[in-house]
C-alpha cells in the first residue's frame, strides 16, 4: 500500500515537463548582422531558395525551413521561390519553363555533427525520480551557399550552433528560480527563448550572407544598371574617399615600415 | 540513502560537471558565452595545432572518432565595437587571403604593390592595409608601404562618384598623373555598400581597374 504513493509520484514526476534547452551559438551564428532586416534590401531581386533533405532532416523538416527563410527574405523586398527536393539528389526543375531565372539561388542544407545521450544518467536520473537530469546535446552546422543567375558559387558558409537539453524536475526548478529571481527578460534560458535567439541569429546571418551575395554579383558583373527598378540603379551608398595621407618617409621597397 | 545525501552524491556533482562547459546555463550568462568563439572540430584537426593539450586520436577503426570543442575568448565584448566593424575584422585574415591570392596572379615577378583600404573607420582601414600588405609579403612579393596620391582636385571629384565610377578613375588618374608608375600596382580593398561586413578588392595596374571580387 505505501508503495502505490510512491510509484504514482514516480510516474506523475516523469510525465512533468521537466526540460530546459539552452542554445549556444558556434561558429558563424555568433556574428554581428549588419543589414536591418526590416528594409528593403532586397527589391527586385528573385530568388530561389532550395532546401535539401537528408537523413537528419526530412523533406518536411526542410518545408519549415524554406517557408521560414521565403517569409524572412519576402519581408525585404525579394521575390522569394522554395524548392524541396524530394528524392535524395534529385535536381528537378525549380521553376517552370520560361519563367525568369532566379538572381539569387540559396542552397541550406544540415549536418549533425557531433551528439552526445549517455544512457547512464538516464537511468540515474529514473532512479532519482529525475532530481539528477539527464543531459543530451547535440552540434548542427546549416550549410549556406548562394549561386547566382548562372550558377557561379558566390558565398559558401557554415553555421554551427549547439543544443542542450537538461531533462529533470531538478534541474527544471533551479531554471525556473533562477528566470524569476535572478535572470534578466533576455538572459532567461527556456525552449521559447532558445528558439526565438537561434531564429533571429540564423535568419540573420542568411539575409546577410544573401546581402552579400547580392553585392558580390553586382560588382563581378561590373555593376549592371538594375533593369527591374525601370533602368534606375540600385541606391549604393558610397564611401567617403579616405584623406590622403601624410607622405611618408622613403624606406626601402619590399621592407615592410614598423 | 536520505534525499539529502542523495542531492549531494549525484545531482550537484552533475550540475556541477557543466561549469567549464562554455555554454549559457547555470554558471554563464549568455552575454558570457557570447565572449566565446566555439567551433565544433575533428580531435585531428585540432591535434595537428595543439599536439601538446590534445592527445592523438584513437587508431581508425578502434573506436568511434572524437570531436572537440574549441573556444577562444575574443578580445572585445559583443557591442563594444560597431556591427560592421566587428564582422570584417573578426573574419579579416580568410577575407584578405582571398583578397590577396586573386590579386597576386596580376603583374608581373618584379611588380611592386602598393595597398591602400577606403574604408569608414580609419582605424579599421589601416588594420586591413596592414593586413594586405603582410599578405602580399608572406607571398613573396614586392610591397611599398607607400600610398598613391592624387592631386586634391582630383579627390573632390572623386568624392561625389559612385564606387563603380570612382576607382577606375582615381586609377586612370593615378597612372596619367604618375603616381602610379608602370611596374606598380595599387590593391584597393574596400566596402561598396554600408550595409556589408566583406571586403570588395580591385587591382589598378597601368591606368586599368580590374574588379577581383
Amino acid at each position: 500500500m505505501s508503495r502505490h504513493p510512491l510509484l504514482a509520484v514516480a510516474v506523475v514526476v516523469a510525465l512533468l515537463p521537466g526540460c530546459v534547452t539552452v542554445y549556444e551559438p558556434l561558429l558563424g551564428l555568433q556574428r554581428p548582422v549588419v543589414v536591418d532586416m526590416n528594409a528593403p534590401n532586397f527589391e527586385g531581386q528573385k530568388i530561389l531558395v532550395r532546401c535539401l533533405p537528408n537523413d537528419h532532416l526530412s523533406p518536411q523538416d526542410m518545408d519549415i525551413l524554406c517557408s521560414r527563410t521565403r517569409g524572412v527574405l519576402a519581408n525585404q523586398g525579394a521575390e522569394v521561390e522554395t524548392s524541396v527536393p524530394r528524392r535524395s539528389g534529385s535536381r528537378a526543375a525549380d521553376r517552370e519553363e520560361g519563367a525568369a531565372p532566379a538572381d539569387l539561388i540559396i542552397e541550406l542544407s544540415g549536418r549533425l555533427l557531433h551528439e552526445d545521450n549517455v544512457p547512464i544518467l538516464w537511468i540515474l536520473s529514473y532512479l532519482s525520480l529525475t532530481l539528477v537530469p539527464a543531459i543530451t546535446e547535440f552540434t548542427f552546422a546549416q550549410d549556406v551557399s548562394i549561386r547566382d543567375q548562372e550558377g557561379s558559387l558566390l558565398i559558401a558558409d557554415s553555421l554551427q550552433g549547439r543544443i542542450i537539453q537538461y531533462f529533470g524536475a531538478g534541474v527544471w526548478a533551479v531554471n525556473a528560480a533562477l528566470d524569476m529571481a535572478v535572470r534578466k527578460e533576455d538572459e532567461k534560458i527556456n525552449e521559447d527563448v532558445s528558439k526565438k535567439d537561434l531564429s533571429r541569429d540564423l535568419f540573420g546571418q542568411i539575409s546577410q550572407l544573401a546581402f552579400h551575395a547580392k553585392t558580390r554579383a553586382r560588382v563581378l558583373r561590373g555593376f549592371p544598371p538594375d533593369a527591374k527598378a525601370g533602368a534606375k540603379t540600385e541606391p549604393m551608398l558610397p564611401v567617403p574617399p579616405v584623406p590622403p595621407p601624410a607622405r611618408p618617409t622613403p624606406t626601402e621597397t619590399g621592407k615592410l615600415r614598423d | 540513502m536520505d534525499p539529502i545525501t542523495f542531492v549531494l552524491v549525484f545531482f550537484l556533482p552533475t550540475l556541477a560537471g557543466r561549469a567549464t562547459d562554455p555554454s549559457p546555463g547555470f554558471f554563464h550568462t549568455k552575454e558570457e558565452a557570447r565572449t566565446m568563439e566555439c567551433v565544433r572540430m575533428s580531435q585531428t584537426e585540432v591535434h595537428e595545432r595543439e599536439p601538446a593539450r590534445v592527445p592523438e586520436p584513437p587508431p581508425r577503426g578502434a573506436r568511434t572518432p572524437s570531436d572537440v570543442l574549441v573556444c577562444k575568448r575574443r578580445y572585445l565584448s559583443p557591442g563594444e565595437r560597431p556591427a560592421r566593424d566587428e564582422g570584417i575584422l573578426s573574419n579579416l585574415r580568410a577575407e584578405v587571403s582571398a583578397i590577396v591570392q586573386a590579386g597576386s596572379a596580376l603583374g608581373e615577378p618584379s611588380t611592386v604593390w602598393h595597398v591602400d583600404a577606403f574604408y569608414p573607420e580609419p582605424a579599421v582601414a589601416q588594420k586591413i592595409a596592414v593586413a594586405a600588405r603582410t599578405e602580399l609579403v608572406e607571398r613573396g612579393k614586392k610591397v611599398s608601404d607607400q600610398v598613391p596620391v592624387l592631386a586634391a582636385g582630383d579627390l573632390s571629384v572623386l568624392g561625389h562618384l559612385l564606387p563603380q565610377e570612382q576607382y577606375p578613375l582615381a586609377c586612370a588618374r593615378a597612372f596619367a598623373e604618375g603616381a602610379l608608375a608602370a611596374q606598380e600596382a595599387l590593391l584597393g580593398v574596400m566596402i561598396v555598400d554600408a550595409r556589408e561586413a566583406q571586403l570588395h578588392a580591385g587591382v589598378c595596374l597601368e591606368g586599368k581597374w580590374r574588379w577581383l571580387r
